[in-house]
């Protein structure tokens, strides 16, 4: 049995490995990963060379439905960034207010989650830790503030391709993963505020400072959750973001400090507006197609969908028969940010903000972007899917329950962290640990909403620490080489923040919630 | 040195283009092989679902060697 349990876990320490001690990115170590789990499926475990096939075409549907999100949700962002758009809306923040508390809760917390819901993949710390530096933030808190500030947005953030690929790996659906999802990465953004106030100002600013952050809190959490349990799971991040921008705008004159007293500090509203207008098609193309039944049954029409056999393995275990993942192609989110980046396309360009040339740039620098990124999907789907069904995932479950037994909420959250941490994404913790931590709630008899929420809120704040973000945001704030500073650095934030979810998760156990 | 310095940045500038190239291969054989697999293990062609298993490998191995 123990051998079992270790040659199942395998594949994913090997991908550990690869990653934290040879610093291979998704892209090399996802391959050498689904090598190790087809090799051992087949050899220990009895997977057949038929089921290892319909393995890899059951992958492609789920590869699929996550790789159109990324690589639309580039596009968008491509698409407003070479309109200049990004960087009107970050220079317009700063004007508002010379708090430095209150700065950093505007554009470490608030633009950052907003960044995050619509662009993610490094951008919300790429973006804000530059324009905190000139704000007088030193380089190393300029990094820790937006890296603590996006992290409650990751799930539903990059226009939620975490959470869909959740629901990929899982095969449960939106509406019974969204609720406990969104309300416990609604707590966990009170955190990310406190912290964002903590990392700017000490604790004179978290005292200072509760008001807002508590105001700004229910007012993102409550829009990403609304948005999320009503279908909209792909705006949630975005739309969360946004309510707390309008907010934080709304409250600043109150923390305004002492510089921009009678200074005014004005904003030049028609550019910001326009800046604005690609997202808000994004909601309005997103609204159309989840509330009005006639457009959402024209756009559902064309469906991929293909039924897989009862599969077994030579030891006995079974996938019994069913449906791959099911891909409603027009009406996919992929699809609705195709819509909203060619809407924003439109509007930008008619608004004289594109140089020549602009398309060829948007579009050669969508794929340069995602095509690394993919690969490592591609991969780590295919390595996971190989996994579940060659009941090594299972096994793995198995002795993990056996292991933790009742104290499994607490640790939870830290395998989702772990994930996160490892391959640098949500997305891609949820992929490999998703079926894991289902597998094992069932076992245990756990709440599969509420284990499967503490996956992915783990994994959102655990992917703040992984060895390529960390990279991304020292350079970003001219600090390469100190990698090592900012993860020491953010390394007590983000435990504590684990740590927490972690005690709400059990604590809803515990009370008979979920 | 000037000329020297521009054709270094041509050179790296080509590097990274087949690069992408050859990710935009691995990805085509990891992705299309499953297209078809899914005909020959309905229909028992034993062979050409080897065949289509191996080309998955090699874009997987492809992959890994590019990235």
């Amino acid at each position: 049995m123990f051998i079992d349990w270790i040659l199942a876990f395998t594949p994913i320490l090997l991908i550990l490995i690869l990653m934290v001690c040879f610093r291979w990115g998704a892209a090399k170590a996802g391959p050498a990963g689904w090598m190790a789990a087809v090799v051992i499926a087949a050899v220990h475990f009895g997977a057949g060379v038929d089921l290892l096939a319909l393995v890899q075409v059951k992958a492609l549907l789920l590869t699929l439905d996550v790789l159109l999100i990324v690589w639309a949700a580039f596009l968008l962002y491509q698409v407003a960034d070479e309109a200049g758009a990004i960087r009107i809306i970050g220079q317009a923040l700063p004007r508002l207010t010379a708090d430095r508390g209150m700065q950093a809760l505007l554009i470490g917390w608030a633009f950052a989650s907003f960044l995050q819901g619509v662009g993610g993949f490094g951008v919300p710390v790429a973006v804000t830790a530059p324009l905190l530096i000139g704000l007088g933030f030193s380089p190393l808190v300029a990094v820790l503030i937006p890296s603590i500030g996006h992290a409650w947005a990751v799930t539903f953030g990059s226009l939620a391709s975490s959470f869909q690929a959740l629901m990929a790996a899982t095969g449960l659906p939106g509406e019974m993963l969204a609720p406990a999802s969104a309300a416990l990465l609604g707590l966990a953004g009170f955190g990310c505020g406190f912290m964002v106030a903590h990392a700017a100002d000490g604790w004179s600013a978290v005292r200072r400072l509760a008001l807002p952050v508590l105001t700004l809190g229910v007012v993102m959490g409550s829009a990403q959750y609304g948005l999320a349990t009503h279908g909209m799971w792909n705006i949630g991040g975005f739309g969360g973001g946004m309510a707390g921008l309008a907010m934080g705008i709304l409250i600043t004159p109150w923390y305004r400090g002492e510089r921009l007293k009678g200074e005014g500090g004005k904003l030049n509203g028609r550019s910001v507006f326009i800046a604005l207008s690609g997202y808000l098609a994004l909601i309005a193309i997103t609204l159309l197609i989840q509330l009005v039944p006639s457009v959402r049954a024209f756009l559902g029409r064309i469906v991929i969908k293909l039924p897989f056999p009862e599969m077994s393995t030579a030891l006995g275990y079974v996938t019994p028969a069913g449906y791959g993942r099911v891909i409603p192609l027009l009406r996919h989110a992929g699809a609705i940010l195709g819509y909203a980046s060619l809407t924003a396309y439109l509007i930008y360009s008619r608004a004289g903000l594109y140089r020549p040339g602009v398309a060829r740039r948007i579009l050669s620098g969508t794929t340069r972007r995602v095509m690394s990124s993919s690969l490592g999907i591609a991969s780590m789907v295919a390595m996971a899917v190989v996994m579940s069904h060659g009941g090594m995932t299972d096994i793995l479950a198995r002795g993990l329950a056996q292991a933790v037994g009742a104290l499994y909420p607490l640790a939870s959250p830290w395998i989702g962290a772990l994930g996160a941490f490892m391959t640098g994404s949500n997305t891609n913790s949820n992929v490999i640990f998703a079926m894991l931590q289902q597998r094992t709630a069932e076992l245990l008899g756990y709440s599969l909403p509420l284990i499967l929420a503490a996956q992915t809120t783990g994994g959102a704040i655990g992917s703040v620490i992984a060895p390529t973000k960390i990279v991304v945001g020292a350079s970003t704030a001219g600090m390469a080489g100190e990698e090592g500073t900012v993860l020491r650095s953010l390394l007590p934030y983000i435990g504590i923040l684990i740590a927490g979810v972690g005690l709400i998760v059990w604590g809803c156990m515990k009370v008979g919630l979920g | 040195m000037h000329e020297s310095g521009v054709g270094v940045s041509e050179r790296w500038g080509d590097r990274e283009h087949h690069r992408f190239w050859l990710q935009v291969i691995a990805l085509c054989l990891i992705l299309l092989p499953p297209l078809l697999l899914y005909a020959t293990v309905s229909a028992g062609l034993g062979w050409v679902t080897w065949v289509l298993m191996a080309m998955i490998a090699g874009g997987m191995v492809l992959g890994m060697w590019v990235s």
